[in-house]
């Protein structure tokens, strides 16, 4: 875990000032010439904000998707599993429609506020479902081959797919075509034009969930040898699991909240890191955010540079990469090589 | 060492009774054997037994202790539990794996460990033999290396208790031979003293007498290698003593229907099985 640890967050440290530089205006740390008039503005106002929000989103997603894939035992588990992403982003779209009915001041923070509360919403009714899968210390279905998970876990695909169904009705149901089309933009997650109000509002959520996730780090490895050893070994499986709807609804939720919906970092960062650790999962989570957090950055300074005449949405870019990448992994995982 | 005690202890599950209410007391230092057909509720008793399953009726004690008092983490010191089958979600090495038992302990991660988690580490490893695995990613375990490495895992948490389910199921002859040894000399207190460590582990081991519940199928090893037998048919306690008395051919006839007959020397018996 520290030689992970230190891979990435010194990858990061190299990266972070790079990606200040990179962009449509290159900016050139040494010289004084006149090309880039406005760089101290650009830098301050438009790059760190941003390079600060890739950070936090990767870090979120990357640890999110480490413990993820933790308790459910399963390399191919991705934090969107537990219905939180699709769940915020339907009170993103929610916000599209109430936007237009609040005052400028308060619509510019109701899109991220309706995505939290989408989020704490689906965290409500996970703790719910979980108060009543996981009660007495069994579990009522049973308590044997692993039904208390299995079950939870078919709960939060079904809150996500209701999530997704609500949102798909309400981008065919938009007010006008200009909310269609930036419903749908939104929905494809990207960084463009943030600012440093979005940073403080995701860095603090982000940072409580990955403590969270710290937290149950130690049960998760315990689970490694399955439910009922776990318990065995005295995890109490309740509390285990509102550990982790706290962490992945806080971290998952508040990167959909100021980025939209970004795929594919919580599913491929454990796998980067896997190899450099024990293999362990408190082992992942760290170096996960670390990873997490090197790869959106990569990823947005790549949609930034791209010669398009739009930018590229960063969703969709690390969709593009993320699913050939990912492709490639199970081929060498089912070889052995991994 | 405290007893293990069930005092009219029934479990239900699923809505349905599958233990029926009964009376154990298992004494340290002995090695008790869960016999009885498929189905008859030999798991569910045993994690009745570890705390894992409440029972719907009566209690389970620890010595003077109700086990639904003491806390998770102080039953988990007292209770170790192996389960069924060897599921290892992640490729793991052996060491790691072994040292997850320390989890109760609060030193399952090496920063944490001081020398008394070392030392109960490497005497679980000595113990069931697997000082060459240490380094082994659990996917490059054969069968029975599995089995003794989940065996190390529970001996690492030094519980009073150690409760199996199968432990030598898909074991061949010789690995069952050998992991019942390994569990006989838990009910000895030889753990420790086999310890790589030396003192410290011979320390720890003198007198540290385990008792040791596990389920068995095979009921030729229950017969050679158990101090006492609990039978059980259809969630009811059938039959409890010496291996002699609860699996004498009429009880096996009552219970699986077969004919049989039991041939060779105490110690060593042969179980012959005739038509039904």
């Amino acid at each position: 875990m520290i030689r992970a640890s230190i891979v990435f967050a010194v990858l990061l440290v190299v990266l972070v000032p790079l990606s200040l530089l990179a962009g449509r205006v290159w900016i050139d740390p040494f010289g004084t010439d006149s090309a880039a008039p406005n760089a101290a503005l650009i830098l301050m106002e438009l790059r760190a904000p941003r390079a600060a929000l890739a950070v936090i989103v990767g870090a979120g997603l990357g640890a999110a998707g480490a413990a993820m894939q933790g308790y459910l035992r399963n390399p191919l588990a991705d934090p969107g599993l537990f219905g939180i992403a699709p769940m915020a982003a339907l009170g993103a779209v929610a916000s599209f429609w109430t936007g237009g009915l609040l005052s400028p001041a308060l619509a510019a923070w109701s899109l991220p506020a309706f995505a939290l509360i989408g989020a704490g919403l689906a965290m409500a009714l996970l703790a719910l479902i979980a108060g009543r899968s996981m009660s007495d210390g069994a579990g009522r279905f049973g308590g044997g081959a692993g039904g208390g998970i299995a079950l939870f876990t078919l709960a939060g695909l079904m809150i996500a797919s209701l999530a997704g169904a609500l949102t798909a009705l309400a981008i065919t149901l938009a007010p006008n075509p200009f909310a269609l089309s930036q419903i749908v933009l939104w929905l494809n997650g990207a960084l463009t034009d943030r600012s440093w109000d979005e940073v403080w509002l995701a860095g603090p959520l982000v940072a409580l969930g990955i403590g969270a996730l710290a937290l149950a780090a130690r049960s998760l490895d315990a689970l490694t040898l399955g439910e009922e050893a776990a318990r065995s070994l005295g995890i109490d499986p309740r509390a285990l699991l509102w550990l982790l709807i706290a962490g992945i609804g806080l971290t998952v939720g508040a990167s959909v909240a100021v980025a939209g919906i970004i795929g594919f970092v919580g599913l491929i960062v454990p796998h980067l890191v896997r190899p450099l650790t024990d293999r362990m999962p408190s082992s992942l989570i760290l170096p996960s955010a670390l990873a997490g957090a090197c790869l959106v950055l990569v990823a947005d300074c790549a949609v930034r540079i791209a010669p398009f005449v739009t930018e590229l949405r960063l969703g969709i870019a690390l969709s593009l990469i993320g699913a050939p990448f990912f492709l490639w992994l199970l081929i060498k995982m089912r070889r052995g090589d991994v | 060492m405290r007893r293990l005690i069930a005092d009219g202890l029934s479990v239900n599950r699923g809505g349905r009774q599958v233990v029926a209410p009964l009376n154990a007391s298992l004494e340290p230092g002995t090695l008790t054997a869960i016999c009885g057909p498929n189905g008859a509720g030999k798991s569910s008793l045993i994690m009745a037994l570890s705390g894992l399953l409440s029972p719907a009726r009566g209690e389970v004690r620890l010595g003077d202790a109700r086990l639904s008092d003491l806390s998770a983490k102080n039953r988990a010191k007292a209770l170790g539990y192996l389960p069924q089958g060897s599921d290892i979600a992640w490729d793991v090495a052996v060491e790691s794996l072994v040292a997850l038992g320390r989890h109760p302990h609060g030193d399952a991660v090496r920063g944490a460990r001081g020398a008394a988690g070392r030392a109960a580490i490497e005497s679980a490893i000595a113990a069931t033999a697997i000082e060459g695995l240490r380094h082994r990613p659990a996917s490059q375990l054969s069968g029975g290396e599995r089995a003794r490495t989940l065996l190390a895992r529970v001996l690492a948490g030094e519980p009073d208790w150690v409760l199996a389910d199968e432990p030598l199921a898909a074991l061949d002859l010789a690995h069952q031979l050998s992991m019942i040894g390994h569990l006989r000399r838990c009910t000895q207190g030889a753990q420790g003293a086999q310890g790589a460590q030396g003192a410290q582990g011979a320390q720890d081991g003198l007198g540290h007498k385990q008792g040791v519940v596990i389920v068995l199928h095979d009921l030729a090893l229950a017969m050679n290698h158990a101090d006492r037998v609990l039978v059980l048919q259809n969630g009811r306690l059938v039959a409890d003593g010496l291996p002699e008395q609860a699996l004498a051919e009429p009880v096996i006839k009552e219970v699986w229907g077969i004919a049989s007959c039991w041939l060779g020397e105490p110690g060593a018996r042969a179980l012959v099985t005739g038509p039904k």
